[in-house]
């Protein structure tokens, strides 16, 4: 097929289909492209599921959709029309849907249910919500993202119940895997358990004693059997004692060590303790390294046995193997209940807090949607129907995700039709097998939708973003590359766009940097210290440390490819000139355009090192760096003096950081005092002895000690970026290069505060025992570091990983030349083919020496899976660059020839002094100049606005609790008194939000007012003309007014305002009338306006029945 | 039976239109409209109604009408029916579903809860269900259109069973039906005109009341729909009702016809939207248009919020230019500090006083009320410093342990007292909820939180509404465990809204729903992306939208169609309108809401022009608020610090201050002369450092009584010294099972260090002395140090000694610090305090047998040279030499003085 036939086939909206599309070749495009195709089919949005791998890609997806709608719906019909052409909508049909079209944006917007384009968890986690109610799965649920804090709080509860009694069977076990394996190693275990207990938990599904049944099987699988102790069999075999007694006179007759060997073996056969003798045969026959001693054989020999011997031989080695076989089950017997209570504990902890982790939710969705009923029950309950579903990086699936999918599609096929599939990816990018993916899921994925739904798969080795020279040495790279069986040639899209691709000579270590023989720096080794002043200069050859720093340790070769990187980068920026893609033209490389990629985060530090001392604007990947920089350790410092007034390193380091910027010698001067320094601080101030910065210091944190109590965390913190000026003290403070990223760390610091504050019973104790658990967490579980700017002027440094879905002009990738990491030690070993329900097999694994050999196999596929990986993940970093590929590493003795270093090298035919192919950039004629500053907008610069100008205002609303009670009580008087009089006590207890004794005390109080001789006449009917409660006017001035109670009589109207508070009681008729009277005139007045003729008379009724009047 | 008479009002200023409405229906009665009810969708556009009726009715004094909400009104109508409060309602059914066990107790109250929305969801559209489950069942296979699986049926039976309890019809009412019973009431008693003004959201015996008031009184139905105005034609072309999604034109016709009637956009100046880069971008972006707003002289400022987090953001940053905001929209109550308090009390009684429980309830200046401010804190700092430096993890009877013979202040021990006299009176092991809610009380009386909270705003509210639990709950079951209880009070606290209402200002924080029918000058809409609005439907836990429908209850169309007239409403009554949301949201892309695109696309189809406004991210630094300007000194770059103190050199200095020297001359500085020490925290796991003091400890105690292991048996030394590492790790392992580990460890080394010992006596060592204090006197200053332990030898030439220094790491870690000599302090310190040494090590129990580690220097000539380097180095501290901080990367990455040499910070 040419490539255009390949898009129109896997456009086609009336296909199912899944193709591999190798890097660069537009995933996302096609992806979004064929929602597009169906849209303009005439699917609904609420028809289409799109799954991806992560939120961000997610979201991408969706901005990417909108805007071609966006575009659709505004542009011109010959854009619309050349859109269409390439999706590959058939020519003829084109004009007949051009209108349609233009409708796709509002219909997308309008869209009830909307699209749904998420990642799958959060699928799955839409499906639990709507859960069926009997699948024990109802609640609020949320996402527990970052889950390394919990698991370690469920290890310290898991390890505080050991200590309990009850669980005396269970400590026992875990003691003998900490006799075996230490506390790290035995915690790592069981960590890893509980990581991988879907695992688990699919491997032993149905089994009502998972256990039991784990270790049945694994007896079968070992061929271990627990009744039988192998060293007893073989100590007890005749044949083998025999074989020893010869071998002992045998050997009794020879050299000294022979005579040795002969004790040995006497002692063992004379040993009671089959353990002591086994050791002892062990020692007799093999060296410590285990292979067969030499000795033995020449005796053997030369007393006629060597048969006898070679059998023994034999006999002991197979006792070995199986002694390790039945350790390896020992270990089961005592890991699985230890992981399982672990788990059970861990479990718990996320119940209390309404939370699931992925594995839970992946886990339940599974559960929810094997279950036929269940299943079908989701199909009609979510309000979304889907008729289409697309799956991006397929190659990313883990098998649980799969199980789900297949469900998913068997279920909507029972109820109505099988939606249409379309599944992409790319089995050379899959580098997740860490996180479970399965990377062999992709044929079968293929062959699924070929045998079910008669879909068809697709290839497409065209990358539009690699240049030439950077395809031909990825298929130099992998073309032969027999673990790359299925790769198929690449292609650039474009031709003419110029490439280059370095390797540059491999970095040589050198000696450490400090000549002890000589007592002096080796030359040329960086940093030299001051050489010794004479005043102190030592004869002895010690150091003096006042006046030479200690050297740091030798790392030389990492830091020679560290100083490549940044003289390298030097290079680069302003003179190699690239594609602009926006702007279409060829300009000067900035430090934006070089992404420098890593394998591990392991020798980070070196390199941000340097580009650091060489002022190298950068990003660094480095997740969790937030709480560790030093602007968040000062921020934690201040905040934690506040709370805990007596921490004096916690002042001393505020003061010393740039919201204050006391020199030392403030630190000095408060260090002469007594009691706290805040004690110190306060005298010195007071005392007017302080330094101008320590009496700001002094000013300002007293203020912030009085708003501790008071205000949350999050506007504390506000407070004291204003007032300290933080911000800026900040940015004068740092080196200019990181001036950006520190107060992106700062606001990012704010944030996280106001993400804390907005939690349920927030305190700042809390958010500091948060953050330092933060800071304890793993580092992919701590907050990251700011995001600087948005354009990003600045190198980024990122992992393979990272950049999975990234792309830049120049890739930088480093430290090429590791040695590729073996498996890791304890953790757990299955086998899961992907088209099983569940794993085949099950176990725990710890060091080599303990694996065995019957997991020998399993193992060994491991090792290819792995290593295929490790060549995904070349693949995927080589293919990060558009236009130039840069390589180096470190020499290193354990790297073979398979390292990356070596394999990129030998595409380029070079050995380690370097090599390079393709164009030199800095020749390229630069098309497009610099980046315009932006246009400078008129911006509206008004300059009250730096000035604070007050609005609004706090009047105390604070009602003590007489006054409350004042205020019942006048409530109540408007429900009893006439003309309508309530008569119902429990309708008025409840509206006043009284208990019965209150109201009853209330309702005294009030009839005893409306009975009082003074005021009888206002609350009998018999005795005045007419009643109102309650009057609400607006009076002349335009305000707001409401008048108690108004009284008609024949000649007067009475205008009568209660007056049943606290601060009224007992007061003096002249007092009342100053405090009240004028609003009574006003009153008065007012009522004046209705009751024309009449005299209107006003009075205040008191809580104790007294009349005031005028 | 008549019906109300309808009037649609403009969209853009129903007020004042219905303010002219009612002049003109009533005037005859004027200046008295005090028999007349108007009834409002909100209580907030009471007073702007009542001065537009002022203003119309053109009388100085106007006796105004009742203003009310109708629910508001129905409330004030007694019945006598009593009502049972919700509470109670969910208690029943908690009761009563508890008891088929088909739920996990954690999911039981969230069930609860969503059933009694639902049963009074059902009650308020007067939905009756079928009579027997099966029927429900039968209507949901319809309705879902689906067979009737067991999950289907158990939906049915669950949902036909909480109705069955909740709206048991004989006894008290639930709210919605005593409502609707007192709307009955009220359209039997009704005497004067009802105005309804924009009441457009009625449910069907809403309805019914006002007809049937209609046939008794004149009753007025004012509904603000009317387009007076170009701008909310606009928005209604833009926005065309749902219901009309089949037939309308599309987009692109509509916006061109709507250009042709109006050849000047209305939204021109008058609608902005602005995507943020950031929170703190959209936060300011929000402050500086209401700040400009301001000085431009506006009174009336509406910041309508869909994200929580940036209305704080913007009310912090308001607040520090000192503008005020009215919050209308309020907290839930859990988020207050006041209920922090209670549940952190809850926390330490569930969670037997875990130390970060304890010292985060005794900080909350909410406790001890009754204590002077400066007395409660003097306690709580003493208590603090007692669980951390004697590592108290948890429990009340170790904190007071730890108290005993510490000098901890008066106040201190009072506090304690109190503490558990609070525990005290909740340690219940199940009750009725009654008694819980008092026993709470009591505690926060003992805990003098009490009356603090009663001083408290939101405390006061939280009082209010445990008192009226109290009330509803009586004294009745179901009994319940603590976790049970503190589930069901942390429901109702979150159900709980705090307002501060102790604020009046021109700028407010409202709700879409609560801005109906007011006007503004300015309103933003804050938070406006595609997840926050129009947000994600609440449809709940039962059934789906078509079930929903079919039942008769409002549907997620309903819920759209009113945020659509609520936003065009919004838009048409405010002067201006920004609208902000995040564009980046954690480096990922955050779409504006759908509404926003949908109009964007509209206005640009109509006029070529955008509503986006991205120049106002550019002018952000120039409308900064700056800070108090001071004459303090500023902050500048600084190279690393070499301070010099010769004056807080003591006398004396030990052993690891002098280490420390080596390391870092600052470091040194901080440490031992500015005397700087990290607090302690409370660990909870054993480490190194603990393992390595227990060893120390064990071995000195054994040695000193087996001085000589040579005259003993091994096996039986072995046991001897297991034995007594069992004893000596015992308090710990009490504390923490994990410290098991290093002492199985241990014990697993001790048959070889047994034999090593005795090898080393074979070679005449003699172990001589345990943790054997030594001090030398130099000149300059003293060296002080404690040898953990010291061996002696005869030989000819009289006697000789050992140092050895017990460690816990390896002996490759240790041969790394002895290289180069001189880098490591403390063996040729060592040497030099013990004088006459012939040998020194470092002595590694690590792995599987002890491996003592040397420096490869003689220990004569380390003591020498050593003696050498500490004169010159102490002469020179002395006579004022500076301490320069130059720690290597290993010792700055575990240096606690980081803050303070700002190394990080170097140019
Ligand atoms: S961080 Fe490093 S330089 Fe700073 S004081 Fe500590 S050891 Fe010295």
């Amino acid at each position: 097929m040419t490539a255009r036939d390949l898009y129109s086939a896997a456009l086609d909206p009336r296909t199912n289909v899944v193709v591999e599309a190798c890097a660069g070749s537009g995933k996302t495009w096609l992806l979004v492209s064929r929602i597009v195709r169906l849209l303009l089919a005439g699917a609904k949005p609420s028809e289409i599921l799109a799954i991806t791998f992560t939120r961000k890609a997610a979201q991408e997806m969706e901005a990417r959709l909108r805007e071609w709608l966006r575009m659709l719906a505004l542009e011109p019909d010959e854009k619309v029309r050349e859109f269409l052409v390439h999706r590959r909508v058939p020519p003829a049909q084109i004009d007949g849907l051009l209108d349609d079209a233009r409708h796709l944006l509002e219909a997308y917007l309008a869209a009830e249910p909307p699209i749904t384009i998420s990642t799958f968890h959060s699928w799955f986690l839409e499906l639990l919500q709507r859960a069926p109610l009997d699948s024990g799965a109802v609640g609020r649920v949320s996402l527990i993202e970052q889950t390394s804090a919990l698991m370690e709080e469920a290890w310290g509860e898991f390890a505080q119940g050991l200590g309990a009694g009850e669980r005396r069977e269970l400590a026992a076990k875990f003691n003998r895997l900490l006799e075996r394996y230490g506390l790290t190693n035995t915690r790592k275990l069981l960590m890893a358990f509980v990581r991988e207990r879907v695992r688990w938990q699919a491997y032993t599904q149905g089994q009502r004693e998972p256990v039991v049944f784990a270790l049945r099987e694994l007896q079968n699988f070992l061929g271990v059997d627990p009744e039988r102790d192998p060293v007893c069999d073989l100590l007890a075999d005749g044949e083998f004692r025999d074989a020893l007694v010869k071998l002992h006179d045998a050997l009794d007759r020879g050299s000294k060590t022979d005579q040795g060997h002969a004790e040995m073996i006497a002692a063992a056969l004379a040993s009671g303790d089959s353990e002591t003798a086994f050791e002892l045969v062990q020692e007799v026959f093999l060296t410590g390294k285990g292979s067969p001693r030499q000795n033995i054989p020449k005796a053997a020999e030369r007393a006629g046995i060597t048969d006898r011997y070679l059998r023994a031989l034999a006999a002991l080695e197979s006792t070995l193997a199986a002694r390790i076989e039945r350790d390896a089950y020992a270990l089961h017997e005592a890991a699985l209940p230890c992981g399982l209570a672990l788990g059970d504990t861990y479990q718990d902890l996320k119940r209390q807090r309404d939370g699931m982790d992925f594995a839970d939710v992946e886990w339940r969705a599974w559960q929810l949607i094997t279950r036929s009923d269940h299943a079908e029950y989701m199909q009609y309950k979510l309000d979304a129907r889907y008729r289409h579903i697309l799956v991006d990086e397929f190659q990313d699936t883990n098998p649980v995700q799969w199980q789900i999918l297949r469900a998913w599609l068997a279920a909507s096929a029972e109820v109505d039709r099988a939606p249409g599939v379309f599944l992409v990816g790319d089995p050379k990018q899959s580098i997740y097998r860490f996180r479970g993916a399965e990377a062999r899921l992709f044929r079968l994925g293929q062959r699924y939708l070929e045998e079910q739904l008669a879909g068809h798969p697709l290839s497409i080795p065209v990358t539009r973003r690699c240049a030439p020279a950077i395809v031909e040495v990825v298929n130099g790279v992998f073309r032969n590359e027999p673990r790359f069986e299925d790769f198929e040639e690449h292609q650039a899209h474009d031709l003419a766009l110029p490439g280059r691709v370095e390797v540059l000579p491999l970095a040589r270590g050198g000696e450490a940097p400090f000549d002890w023989a000589q007592d002096r720096l080796r030359p040329g080794s960086g940093q030299a210290p001051e050489p010794p002043a004479p005043s102190t200069g030592l004869r002895t050859g010690f150091r003096n440390p006042l006046t030479a720093a200690r050297p740091e340790q030798p790392q030389a070769a990492r830091e020679e490819e560290a100083r490549q990187l940044v003289s390298g980068i030097g290079d680069i920026v302003g003179r190699w000139v690239i594609f602009d893609d926006k702007r279409k033209g060829n300009r000067a490389a900035g430090h934006g355009d070089i992404l420098v990629l890593v394998r591990s985060r392991t020798h980070l530090r070196t390199y941000e090192r340097a580009l650091r001392a060489e002022r190298i604007p950068f990003l660094t990947s480095r997740q969790g760096g937030l709480l560790e920089t030093l602007e968040a350790a000062d921020l934690t410092a201040l905040l934690g003096f506040l709370i805990t007034p007596f921490a004096d390193l916690h002042l001393a380091t505020a003061l010393r950081s740039p919201i204050f910027s006391c020199p030392d010698g403030d630190l000095i001067a408060l260090a002469a005092g007594e009691g706290s320094w805040w004690r110190r601080l306060a005298r010195l101030a007071a005392a007017n002895e302080a330094s101008p910065a320590l009496a700001r210091a002094q000013r300002l944190l007293a203020g912030w000690l009085r708003l501790v109590d008071r205000l949350p965390v999050h506007d504390l913190l506000d407070r004291i970026y204003f007032e300290g000026d933080v911000l800026r003290r900040y940015r004068d403070t740092v080196p200019e290069a990181m001036g950006e990223a520190v107060e992106a760390n700062l606001r990012a610091f704010v944030e996280l505060a106001l993400a804390v504050d907005a939690g349920r019973y927030p305190s700042l104790p809390r958010f500091l025992d948060e953050m330092a658990a933060m800071r304890r967490a793993e580092p992919e579980d701590a907050p990251d570091e700011g995001v600087v700017g948005e354009a990003g002027h600045a190198v980024r440094i990122l992992t393979v990983h990272g950049a999975k879905g990234l792309e830049a002009p120049i890739v930088w990738l480093l430290d090429a030349n590791a040695a590729g990491h073996g498996a890791e030690a304890y953790r757990v070993l299955d086998d899961w083919p992907p088209e099983a329900e569940r794993p085949n097999h099950f176990s725990l694994i710890t060091v080599r020496d303990e694996q065995g050999g019957a997991r020998a196999d399993l193992l060994d596929k491991e090792t290819q899976l792995e290593a295929r990986e490790e060549l995904n993940v070349l693949y995927v970093a080589m293919t990060r660059a558009r236009q130039a590929l840069i390589v180096s590493g470190a020499e290193n003795s354990r790297a073979g020839d398979g390292s990356w270093y070596r394999r990129i090298a030998g595409a380029l035919g070079a050995e380690d002094e370097g090599a390079e192919l393709g164009r030199d950039l800095s020749e390229i004629p630069v098309t497009v100049a610099e980046e315009e500053p932006r246009s400078a907008t008129e911006v509206s610069r008004d300059p009250r606005l730096a000035q604070p100008h007050p609005a609004g205002s706090r009047e105390a609303a604070f009602a003590s609790p007489e006054t409350r009670r004042g205020e019942r009580l006048h409530l109540l008087l408007q429900y009893l008194a006439p003309p309508d009089a309530v008569a119902d006590e429990a309708w008025l207890g409840e509206r006043l939000g009284a208990d019965e004794q209150e109201f009853a005390a209330l309702a005294a109080e009030a009839r005893a007012i409306l009975a009082a001789p003074a005021l009888r006449r206002f609350f009998d009917s018999r005795q005045y003309v007419a009643a109102r409660n309650e009057v609400p006017y607006m009076s002349a001035g335009g305000e707001l007014r409401r008048v108690d109670r108004v009284v008609e009589f024949e000649n007067e109207v009475w205008v009568l305002d209660y007056k049943t508070g606290e601060a009224d009681r007992g007061a003096s008729a002249a007092a009342l009338l100053g405090r009240h009277g004028r609003q009574l005139d006003d009153y008065a007045a007012a009522m004046g306006v209705f009751y024309r003729g009449k005299t209107i008379r006003a009075g205040i009724i008191l809580g104790d029945g007294r009349l005031v009047t005028r | 039976m008549s019906s109300p008479v309808r009037r649609a009002l403009p969209a853009s200023r129903p007020l004042p239109a219905a303010a002219a409405a009612i002049r003109e229906a009533f005037h005859a009665r004027l200046p008295d409209f005090s028999g007349i009810t108007v009834l409002l969708p909100t209580l907030r556009a009471a007073p702007p109604l009542a001065r537009e009726l002022a203003a119309a009715s053109g009388v100085a004094v106007l006796l105004l009408p009742r203003l009310a909400t109708l629910p508001d009104w129905a409330a004030s109508v007694p019945v006598a029916a009593p009502q049972v409060p919700d509470s109670l309602r969910e208690l029943d059914l908690y009761g009563a579903l508890r008891e088929r066990g088909w739920f996990r107790d954690p999911d039981l109250w969230h069930v609860v809860g969503e059933l009694r929305r639902l049963a009074d969801e059902l009650t308020r559209h007067r939905v009756a269900l079928p009579e027997s489950a099966e029927d429900l069942a039968a209507k949901l296979e319809t309705a879902y259109r689906a067979k009737a699986g067991e999950p289907l049926r158990f939906e049915a039976r669950l949902v036909h069973e909480a109705w069955r309890i909740l709206a048991a019809v004989d006894g008290p009412l639930d709210g919605v039906s005593r409502y609707h019973l007192q709307l009955r009431h009220l359209a039997q008693s009704v005497s004067g005109p009802i105005v309804a003004v924009g009441l457009d959201q009625l449910t069907p015996a809403e309805t019914e009341f006002l007809d049937r008031c209609a046939a008794r009184v004149p009753v007025l139905a004012l509904d603000a729909e009317a387009r007076d105005e170009s701008l909310p034609r606009l928005l209604e072309a833009a926005w065309p009702p749902r219901t009309a999604s089949e037939s309308r034109p599309d987009l692109r016709t509509r916006a061109q016809a709507f250009a042709a009637g109006a050849p000047q956009s209305p939204a021109h100046g008058r609608v902005a939207l602005c995507g943020a880069g950031s929170l703190e971008q959209e936060a300011r972006v929000a402050e500086t248009q209401v700040r400009s707003w301001l000085l431009a002289g506006k009174e009336r400022i509406a910041v309508v919020a869909q994200d929580r987090l940036a209305a704080r953001r913007l009310r912090a940053l308001l607040e520090r230019a000192q503008v005020l905001v009215e919050d209308e929209t309020g907290w839930t109550l859990s988020t207050v500090a006041a209920t922090t308090v209670v549940m952190r009390l809850l926390d330490c009684v569930a969670g037997d006083f875990y130390h970060q429980d304890v010292l985060d309830l005794l900080k909350s200046p909410l406790v001890f009320g009754d204590l002077e401010a400066d007395a409660r804190k003097q306690a709580v700092h003493g208590i603090e410093h007692l669980v951390r430096t004697r590592n108290v993890i948890g429990g009340l009877p170790a904190v007071r342990a730890a108290a005993r013979g510490q000098d901890l202040p008066a106040e201190g021990f009072a506090v304690l007292d109190r503490l558990e006299g609070a525990a005290k009176r909740l340690a219940l092991r199940s009750a009725p909820l009654g008694l819980w809610l008092d026993r709470l009380h009591e505690a926060l009386t003992v805990l003098g939180a009490a009356q603090t909270l009663e001083a408290d705003a939101a405390g006061r509210q939280l009082l209010d509404l445990l008192g009226r639990l109290r009330r509803e709950v009586g004294t009745g079951d179901p009994k319940m465990k603590l976790s049970e209880w503190r589930r069901w009070l942390d429901r109702r606290l979150e159900d709980e809204t705090f307002r501060d209402r102790e604020v009046k200002s021109p700028v407010v924080f409202t709700h879409l729903a609560a801005a109906r029918l007011r006007s503004f000058d300015g309103a933003v809409l804050l938070g406006c992306d595609a997840v926050h609005f129009p947000g994600r439907s609440d449809a709940g836990l039962f059934f789906n939208q078509a079930v929903r429908r079919e039942l008769g209850l409002p549907g997620r169309d309903d819920e759209l169609e009113q945020v659509r007239r609520d936003l065009t409403g919004l838009i048409a009554r405010s002067g201006e309108v920004l609208v902000t949301w995040q564009r980046q949201l954690r480096g990922e892309e955050n779409l504006v809401s759908p509404l926003f695109e949908l109009l964007d696309a509209f206005h640009r189809l109509a006029y070529g022009a955008t509503l986006m406004d991205g120049a106002r991210l550019a002018a952000l630094p120039y409308a900064e608020l700056r800070p108090v300007q001071e004459d303090a000194p500023l902050a500048a770059r600084a190279p690393a610090p070499a301070p010099a103190a010769p004056a807080l050199l003591s006398a004396s200095v030990s052993v690891s201050a002098w280490g420390s020297l080596i390391a870092c001359p600052y470091q040194f500085f901080a440490r031992h002369l500015l005397k700087l020490n990290e607090l302690d925290e409370v660990r909870e796991d054993v480490d190194k450092r603990d393992y390595g003091e227990i060893l120390h400890g064990i071995l000195k105690r054994f040695h000193d009584s087996h001085p000589v292991f040579s005259a003993s048996d091994p096996e039986t030394l072995a046991a001897q010294l297991s034995a007594e590492s069992e004893s000596g790790f015992a308090p710990c392992i009490e504390a923490n099972y994990l410290a098991h580990a290093w002492l199985t460890r241990w014990k697993a080394l001790i048959p070889a260090y047994v034999a090593w010992q005795r090898e080393r006596e074979a070679q005449g060592w003699r172990y001589a002395e345990g943790e054997a204090a030594r001090a030398a006197e130099l000149g300059p200053v003293a060296l002080r140090g404690r040898l953990d332990r010291v061996d002696r030898r005869e030989t000819a030439a009289g006697a000789e000694f050992a140092v050895l220094d017990y460690k816990t790491q390896s002996a490759q870690t240790l041969k790394a610090r002895v290289e180069p000599p001189g880098e490591d302090a403390q063996l040729p310190s060592y040497a030099l305090l013990q004088g006459a040494v012939s040998e020194t090590a470092f002595l590694s129990l690590d792995k599987d047998k002890p491996r003592p580690v040397a420096p490869k220097l003689e220990p004569a000539e380390l003591a020498a040279r050593e003696r050498e380097r500490l004169t010159a180095v102490f002469s020179g501290v002395r006579a004022g030499a500076p301490l320069p901080a130059q720690g290597d990367d290993r010792t700055c990455a575990w240096c606690e003085m980081q803050g303070l040499c700002r190394r990080a910070y170097w140019p």
